[in-house]
């Protein structure tokens, strides 16, 4: 197959990310609130470490165009024995033409402190005058505290256009758009809120 | 009472031999024995046998009908015998050693009040031969000193309604009865009562298979085979006159186990064995009954006449040491509870259970509930045998799980309700809701408006000092739930391989409020309200082999409506919208195995050890749980798919009548084509409690007015909620760090696929997405869960 390649290696960028559903965590703040409420999670995700459930020796598993493997490990991508190892996501946005995916996806995820709770909003709680415009003063909301760190460990995928939503489809085609390959780690700092509004 | 009964047990044989007149003659033929020998031939008929606590204005009558006793070989026609060697020793008191040969007794049937020749709990079946030595003597100051070593082996139950019978083959029971002193005592200023205090009491009981079958149980009927042993000490039962209301039985008991039986082996343990051991071993605790009462009630709304039992206090803690599946160790369970009155919405909820003969709402049109409630009665009539129920309660408890030393509390549990059940015996498809079922013999389970409500403030890990939490929203746990219940569920003997169950049912949870995330101390939070849950399933198979507790789950197809996705109060805080979730699978599994993860890892760095880790160290030891799931989400058959709706901008609320955007006919497939569908979505979770790294998010006091700097790690001097320090992390004590909830899982999909996402108004459908594909997705996660700081 014929592709282009782009890689961008981030390492240790710094995110600060302040909008009228964020919030600045103030530590002091939460003193009023009781401690018996909410999740605080740690971890790491990872994909494809060495490929997916669908294998070399799969019956159907064959490039229409090259008559190549298409679905392997990791190892056997390596060597050059298969094509891709990683996950792919497609959709197909219109009924006539073809579909956009993310392909190749693979890599490590990790993080530390991201926060999962209900929150009441008191009217005391100050979002630097945004509370009023957003109209949650009294409400219950989804506060997710963004992870204090998010670490990336050759976190890659592809962004491709195709003609079909399978690469082993008959007459499937793709052009690589971009491609990532993420290696290093976001700071992260605030809470995003998720409440409803309007009409249900 | 389960207990009472089995204590009860060894003096029901003695009671047999006064029914009978001695024979003489064969006292004569036993011989070289000291002092009296009898022999008994029993072949007793008795028409009927009436308990009454009926007075001038309560009360009825518990009638036992037919009750033969004979020879199991033939019951009408031979005689059952029976030989007792009484002896008295002046130092020792009266010992009266039986042996007993096959014996049968036999019940035609039990009804109670106007039930009574009407219709009936069904036929009752009773088998056994064995040994009883009894020993009676006298007991310091006062009462009766009572021992007694009872041996039965070859014990078999059947019950039988309409025609079709449930049985317990190969049974044997030996039960040991040390030091019980039987005296009649004052226990407060105004009540006598029979007080038994037991110093021990020893119960060994297996059963060999249980199935629906008038014939004996083959591998392929049996529901497996079960075990118990169970050792108690200092207990005691007091036994008094006057019920509830008017006359009757009351009784107050004092159980507790004995742990020193836990010190090798199993102890106290329970056992279901199919091809593989489900064990519940090492268990330990005290549970004192307050107030049990037994009385004859009558005009129960929909049961009539009833036998009803009601206690003022069930309270104790009961702990099994080891639980073990498949020889695999999951840890330690332990449960608090207290069973008392209380009040709730201002309705008073108290223990009880009524009983009644027949099936109580048979042949009654309820398609107000659904349609399926009707069709599972129309096949049983007002006449026909079975057991009805009408149940309430009232429990406050904690739920305690120990893995590798480790503990996760499940805090303040809290349950009351109300509802009916029905149980009987049927057989063949035509009876079944599922016509496609053979001849086979089954039990039917009919549940109507069974209401429900329970809640819980969160976890706690460590013990009930430590800080509250959630994360049982990563379980799929609801904090708190209210629903009302009614089904029709049919469970059969015999698994996907040999013994083991299967189960058909149609279930509907409706007028159901679900919490999903909730802060215990103000109740709100995030709450899927006046949602109906509708599921149906089919050749469901339960089996336990090697791998662990296997469910294949046949055909399963459900939908979940929630007309209000709140974020607030349950029942008027803000809503999202409205979410329909349709299911729709066959031959998906689910596997429960004893152990966690197993593996430690550094997670989010490396390194091999605990020291050499720049991540999170996380080592799950050996015990814990895991959950392997395969499902298999087929393309839409008819009504059956699998598709979520959200749908918002209604008029007044109306679900149908705003826009609503739906993710259409999703389905699992192998990868290559639509067709092929045997791998679906294949999940390992493991749950277990471990050590692992916490790190302060910002500089500062936190929530529970600790001090520390960003990145700074939590260091544990105790389980309590602020039993901590901030610790540089160069200078950490590592092996000092909080425990925590770890999940461990793994995901695996070959391909799964979205026909299209449409958007829906007034039944007019615009595609925004016409296909979505996910291929080759192999994802692993390591998720540390612990409270907010």
């Amino acid at each position: 197959m014929n592709f282009k390649l782009l890689t961008l290696v981030c390492i240790a960028s710094l995110l600060s990310v302040n909008t009228h559903s964020l919030e600045a965590i103030s530590e002091e703040a939460l003193d009023s609130v009781s401690g018996q409420n909410g999740v605080s999670l740690s971890g790491e995700l990872s994909f494809n470490e060495d490929g997916g459930p669908l294998t070399s020796s799969d019956v159907g598993n064959i490039d229409p165009n090259d008559a190549s493997i298409v679905w392997g490990t990791c190892t056997e991508k390596n060597a050059l024995t298969a094509d891709r190892c990683g996950a792919r996501l497609a959709v197909k946005p219109n009924d006539t033409d073809g579909w956009l995916a993310l392909d190749e996806l693979k890599g490590s995820v990790s993080f530390e402190g991201l926060t999962l709770r209900s929150r009441d909003i008191a009217s005391t709680d100050n979002f630097g005058g945004d509370e009023d415009e957003a109209g949650i003063t009294g409400k219950t909301v989804l506060e997710i505290g963004l992870p204090s760190e998010v670490k990336f460990e050759n976190f890659s995928y592809r962004y491709v256009t195709s003609s079909q939503g399978r690469p082993t489809d008959v007459g499937y085609k793709e052009q690589i758009r971009h491609g990532i390959n993420f290696n290093g780690s976001v700071q992260m700092q605030g809470n995003l809120l998720v409440f409803p509004v309007g009409n249900p | 009472m389960k207990k009472l009964g089995f204590l009860l047990l060894p003096f029901f044989s003695i009671s047999q031999a006064e029914l009978v007149n001695l024979d003489e003659n064969l006292l004569e033929s036993v011989s070289g024995q000291t002092g009296i020998g009898i022999n008994i031939d029993k072949l007793i008929r008795l028409d009927s046998l009436t308990y009454s606590d009926k007075d001038s204005s309560t009360g009825g009558d518990l009638k036992f009908s037919d009750v033969i006793i004979g020879s199991s070989s033939d019951i009408d026609n031979v005689a059952a015998h029976s030989q007792h060697i009484i002896n008295i020793d002046a130092n020792d008191g009266l010992f009266i050693d039986s042996l007993f040969e096959s014996t049968r007794i036999k019940i035609g049937g039990v009804s109670v009040g106007s039930h009574i020749n009407n219709r009936s709990f069904g036929q009752f079946i009773f088998d056994f031969e064995g040994t009883n030595l009894l020993q009676i003597s006298s007991a310091t100051p006062t009462g009766f000193l009572i021992n007694s070593s009872t041996n039965f082996e070859s014990v078999g139950f059947q019950w039988t309604t309409n025609g079709s019978t449930f049985r317990i083959d190969g049974m044997t029971i030996d039960n040991v009865l040390t030091d019980a002193v039987f005296e009649e005592k004052n226990i407060d200023l105004s009540t006598t009562a029979l007080v038994i205090d037991i110093a021990s009491y020893s119960s060994n009981i297996t059963l060999a298979s249980a199935c629906f079958s008038s014939l004996a149980c083959t591998i392929g009927n049996s529901l497996g085979s079960f075990s118990r042993s169970l050792n108690l000490i200092n207990s005691q039962v007091q036994i008094h006159g006057g019920g509830r209301d008017g006359l009757g039985i009351t009784m107050n008991m004092h159980f507790e186990l004995d742990a020193s039986v836990n010190a090798i082996g199993d102890g106290n343990v329970s056992t279901y064995t199919d091809e593989s051991t489900v064990k519940f071993a090492k268990q330990s605790g005290s549970i004192d009954v307050v107030g049990f009462t037994f009385d004859i009630g009558t005009g129960e709304a929909n049961i009539g006449d009833h036998i009803w039992t009601q206690f003022d206090q069930v309270s104790g803690n009961f702990k099994v040491g080891n639980f073990e599946i498949a020889g695999n160790s999951v840890g330690e369970l332990e449960m608090i509870f207290d069973f008392s009155d209380g009040t709730h919405d201002a309705v008073d909820y108290e223990n009880k259970t009524l009983i009644a003969p027949g099936v109580a709402f048979a042949g009654q049109n309820l398609d107000s509930i659904n349609t399926f409630m009707t069709s599972f009665y129309d096949k049983v009539s007002n006449t026909s045998d079975g057991i009805s129920l009408f149940n309430e309660w009232n429990l406050q408890a904690d739920f305690i799980y120990t893995d590798d030393t480790h503990s996760i509390r499940i805090d303040n549990y809290q349950t009351y309700g109300s509802g009916y059940a029905t149980l009987e015996m049927r057989s063949g498809g035509v009876n079944s809701i599922d016509a496609t079922n053979g001849a086979e013999s089954f039990l039917a389970i009919g549940v109507k408006d069974y209401r429900v409500n329970y809640s819980f403030d969160g976890f706690k890990i460590g013990d009930d000092t430590s800080q509250l939490q959630t994360g049982y929203e990563l379980l799929g746990i609801s904090p708190a739930a209210e629903f009302t219940m009614n089904a029709a569920i049919e469970i059969r003997g015999g698994g996907a391989n040999g013994s083991g169950a299967t189960f058909d049912g149609d279930v509907l949870l409706s007028n159901a409020n679900f919490g999903v995330t909730r802060n215990s101390v103000t109740g709100n939070g995030i709450y899927l309200d006046d949602a109906n849950y509708e599921f149906h399933f089919r050749d469901l198979t339960l089996d336990v082999d090697s791998g662990g507790i296997q469910l294949v789950l046949g055909e399963l197809w459900s939908e979940f409506t929630i007309n209000d996705v709140r974020f607030g109060d349950k029942n008027t805080g803000s809503s999202l919208g409205a979410l329909v979730i349709n299911h729709y699978q066959t031959g998906s599994k689910v596997t429960i195995s004893g152990g966690g993860a197993g593996t430690a890892k550094c997670v989010g760095g490396s390194g091999s050890d605990l020291a050499t880790c720049t991540g999170n160290w996380i080592d799950p030891e050996t015990q814990g749980l895991t959950i392997t799931t395969q499902a298999m989400l087929q393309q839409r058959n008819g009504t059956k798919e699998n598709s979520i709706s959200w749908e918002t901008n209604r008029t007044a609320g109306a679900l149908g009548s705003g826009t609503a955007m739906k993710i259409d006919n999703i389905y699992t497939s192998d990868g290559y084509d639509n067709a092929t569908n045997t791998h679906g979505i294949k999940t390992t979770t493991s749950i277990d409690i471990a050590k692992t790294r916490v790190l302060k998010k910002s500089s500062g006091v936190d929530s529970n007015g600790i001090s520390g700097n960003e990145g700074d790690e939590v260091i544990v001097s105790g389980n309590g909620a602020t039993e901590y320090t901030y610790v540089d992390p160069a200078t950490a004590d590592k092996t000092n760090r909080p425990e925590g909830l770890i999940l461990s899982s793994n995901i695996q999909i070959k391909e799964l696929n979205i026909d299209a996402v449409n958007m829906i108004h007034s039944n007019a459908t615009s595609t925004m997405l016409h296909g979505v594909k996910l291929q080759n997705l192999n994802m692993t996660s390591t998720l540390s869960v612990t409270p907010i700081r």
